[in-house]
């Protein structure tokens, strides 16, 4: 029984029986469909939440090996997951809403991703300096187009005069027209993923890889 | 100039340059002129055209680091909804935007002081929804899924009672920088005609502007710039309007380091070291 | 808008003819690819003849390589070829020699990041297998570095600054921190073969900044051109056969706006 909902067949059938339903009750108003399907989202969702502890869970076996096993700099390990376990401890037992969580994240967590990402705006400069240079005609462009798409999106552009226009116009047709054929592209490349992965085509997203899949 | 040069010498300059140009007009604003744009007059009169007792849903579809380019934008929208007398579901489908949530309201205290707004007549944290599975599920039946607030306490009782499903929400604002909108576009605008309005980064302005003209969206504000516009329409100044000075002054910045750049390839050539 | 009039939706039948076409055209030439074996034509992309130049090149300066796949925030067509991508990387690593290091992690509280690193793991220690480098994969650096893609991101720029790699390979699901990756590979003199999906992949960071780079489609036909699996080869072939349907009716669509002929509007909103 086990070895059979482990099988390769079992979960592909699964996924190919409740995409089905899922695709077919978004065109097809059939009674009592409508319940389960939004059982069914209910239970996705709860999954989805799941991804989280195994993270946790991802984390802390690795970081724990490498405590153990002493690898270099494993002293970081330790921080990390002493970190991590006054988080977590803070965030179960008092609740997400209590001072001391709202302290861990306020004081460590908010300051530390907002420096990695405005980190950027340091290297964006010095890219304009070093790499933005006009070798060729494509690079001219390029160029050009920079210059025009900083003028337009500082606050102040506005107030420049017939910069407002000739943004607006690249901006509603030119730069909306691409973003189109990528969204469509897009688009067309997430149903024939889908299709894959329904009919058993595609199973990396099911954790059997390549190598496991030929052996079964 | 040789690649060591670029590293040793120029690259420290630019980081200090780009490090003040944006450090002081923060500190002391310069005051340059905004001019408000469309999208933001048409996102604005969007929210003042919901009659009274409308239920809005907000998605803070924000992380630590979307943080500091939403904040204009989201402080701000809330304070306008909290000065209009709609109901507002405040939800996130990221796993921090819930302490965001709570943040902007702390910030929106005085307002919701002045205009006696109380939480679970006017307004709900409903907490995190994980992933488009429970947008869908909240559009289909929003009881099935939440019947507990952010604080873990019974939705019973608050105005959560009259709303069944999708068909009972009346403008969805979604503010993200992780694509939260699509979400909202699938289950609500799709299968309810509900009016959605989108906050976004600068670099999904193109996105949204697609959506506009396909009609999936009402309108959008993009990045600093569309938050300090809302600010500025709403009468509720902040981080957005200061943030701006910096923002030209660092544009200009960048405009003026391409031409100098291309001017150093210009000597090279013509120096025969090219 | 909800009406039970009809079987289908009101509003939803051509999206519903649409898009089971759709599903059929992929099922048929994937399934037809797979029992054939005859595997459809697809244009080599110039970063592939890259990353064998820039393996090369770092064997010759005594420098590792870096390979990552991506945020892998979700099983995208993206984060499957940052996969292929890094197996055929591995491939070059093993035969030439060359140090190899896989940064791993982010994920982002995804459905897909904890199960893309076993499946990294596995696809590099096959590389090695395959090319009788069993030996070799023990030198192979896979260090696990956070689930946050941006912790990632800064983790593998201080990688590249401390080790300064002859060649840096990024392709798959990468959003904002390819202006990191792409700068400080250009600063320490790295090769940098890019490339990365979608609209708000930073295509334009990657333009300026890489020597090499893989945009928009480009990104998952890389992936089924470098695996060589009929499956992926297939879908990329009936996803042209669609945009290519997808393409005539927008052009008979505008044909017909144009003059003044609302056929299409209907037809769509059927």
């Amino acid at each position: 029984m086990m070895s059979f909902i482990k099988s390769k067949g079992f979960s592909v059938a699964l996924v190919f029986l409740t995409s089905s339903f899922m695709i077919l009750t978004y065109f097809i108003d059939v009674p009592g469909a409508t319940q389960i399907s939004s059982d069914l989202m209910v239970w996705a969702s709860l999954i989805m939440a799941f991804s989280m502890p195994l993270g946790i869970v991802n984390m802390i076996s690795r970081y724990g090996n490498k405590v153990y096993t002493k690898k270099r700099n494993y002293g970081f390990s330790i921080m990390l997951l002493v970190l991590l376990a006054m988080t977590l401890a803070s965030g179960i037992i008092l609740g997400d809403t209590s001072s001391i969580y709202t302290f861990f994240m306020e004081s460590f967590v908010w300051p530390l991703g907002a420096t990695m990402y405005s980190i950027l705006a340091f290297y964006m400069m010095s890219a304009n300096f070093v790499a933005m240079r006009m070798r060729n005609w494509k690079a001219i462009l390029l160029v050009l187009a920079g210059i025009f798409v900083l003028l337009t999106t500082m606050p102040a552009g506005s107030s420049i005069p017939g910069l407002t226009v000739i943004g607006d116009w690249l901006k509603n047709i030119h730069s909306v027209s691409v973003t189109r054929g990528v969204v469509i592209g897009t688009a067309i490349s997430t149903i024939a993923l889908g299709v894959r992965t329904m009919l058993g085509f595609e199973t990396s997203a099911l954790g059997i890889s390549r190598g496991r899949e030929s052996k079964e | 100039m040789s690649e060591e040069r670029i590293n040793t010498v120029a690259r420290p300059i630019i980081y200090l340059a780009t490090f003040l140009l944006i450090g002081i007009p923060l500190i002391y604003p310069v005051g340059l002129p905004i001019k408000v744009s469309q999208s933001t007059i048409d996102f604005y009169n969007q929210i003042e055209s919901m009659p009274e007792g409308s239920v809005v849903i907000m998605n803070f579809n924000v992380e630590t680091f979307g943080w500091d380019e939403l904040e204009s934008q989201l402080v701000s929208i809330t304070k306008h909804l909290i000065s209009r007398p709609v109901k507002v579901i405040y939800v996130s489908d990221m796993a921090l935007g819930p302490a965001f949530i709570e943040k902007t309201l702390k910030m929106a205290s005085p307002q919701i002081e002045k205009h006696n707004k109380e939480y679970g007549q006017d307004y709900v944290i409903a907490g995190y929804l994980a992933g488009e599975s429970a947008v869908a599920a909240i559009a289909s039946d929003f009881h099935k899924l939440i019947s507990v607030d952010y604080y873990g306490h019974s939705i019973e009782g608050t105005f959560l009672d009259d709303v069944k499903d999708g068909s009972d929400i009346d403008l969805v604002i979604s503010v993200d920088c992780f694509g939260g909108t699509s979400p909202y576009i699938r289950h609500f605008y799709l299968s309810f005609g509900t009016p959605i309005l989108t906050g976004t980064l600068g670099g999904g302005v193109p996105s949204a502007i697609n959506n506009v003209q396909v009609g999936q969206i009402k309108s959008y504000l993009g990045g600093i710039p569309g938050g300090a516009e809302f600010e500025y329409l709403s009468g509720f100044p902040g981080v957005g309007i200061t943030s701006s000075d910096a923002m030209t002054i660092v544009h200009l910045m960048g405009i003026a380091l391409i031409i100098l750049g291309n001017i150093v390839l210009l000597s090279r050539k013509i120096g025969g070291r090219v | 808008m909800r009406k039970m009039t009809t079987i289908i939706i009101e509003g939803r039948l051509t999206g519903f003819i649409l898009l089971f076409s759709f599903m059929i055209i992929v099922a048929l030439i994937v399934y037809r690819t797979r029992s054939t074996g005859k595997l459809p034509w697809l244009r080599r992309i110039a970063a592939i003849d890259a990353i064998e130049d820039a393996v090369g090149r770092a064997v010759e300066m005594g420098k590792p390589v870096i390979c990552g796949f991506g945020r892998a925030r979700s099983f995208d067509s993206a984060t499957l070829a940052g996969l292929s991508t890094l197996s055929y990387v591995a491939e070059f690593t093993a035969t030439m020699g060359a140090d190899l290091i896989v940064p791993l992690g982010g994920g982002d509280m995804g459905t897909a990041g904890p199960v893309t690193v076993p499946i990294a793991e596995e696809l590099v220690r096959t590389a090695y297998t395959s090319k009788g480098k069993e030996e070799d994969f023990k030198k192979v650096e896979m260090p696990y570095l956070s689930d946050e893609s941006f912790c990632v991101s800064t983790s593998v720029v201080a990688m590249l600054q401390k080790l300064r790699p002859g060649a840096h390979v990024f392709i798959g699901q990468y959003y904002a921190e390819t202006m990191f990756l792409a700068e400080v590979s250009r600063a320490v003199g790295a090769i940098s073969i890019a490339g990365s999906s979608g609209v708000s992949g930073n295509v334009a960071c990657l333009a300026v900044a890489c020597d090499y780079i893989v945009i928009g489609e480009e990104v998952p036909a890389i992936g089924a051109y470098l695996s060589g699996d009929p499956t992926q080869r297939g879908s990329i072939f009936a996803q042209d056969i669609i945009k290519i349907i997808t393409l005539i009716l927008i052009f008979f669509g505008y044909i017909a706006f144009s003059f003044g002929n609302d056929f299409f509007s209907k037809l769509i909103s059927l």
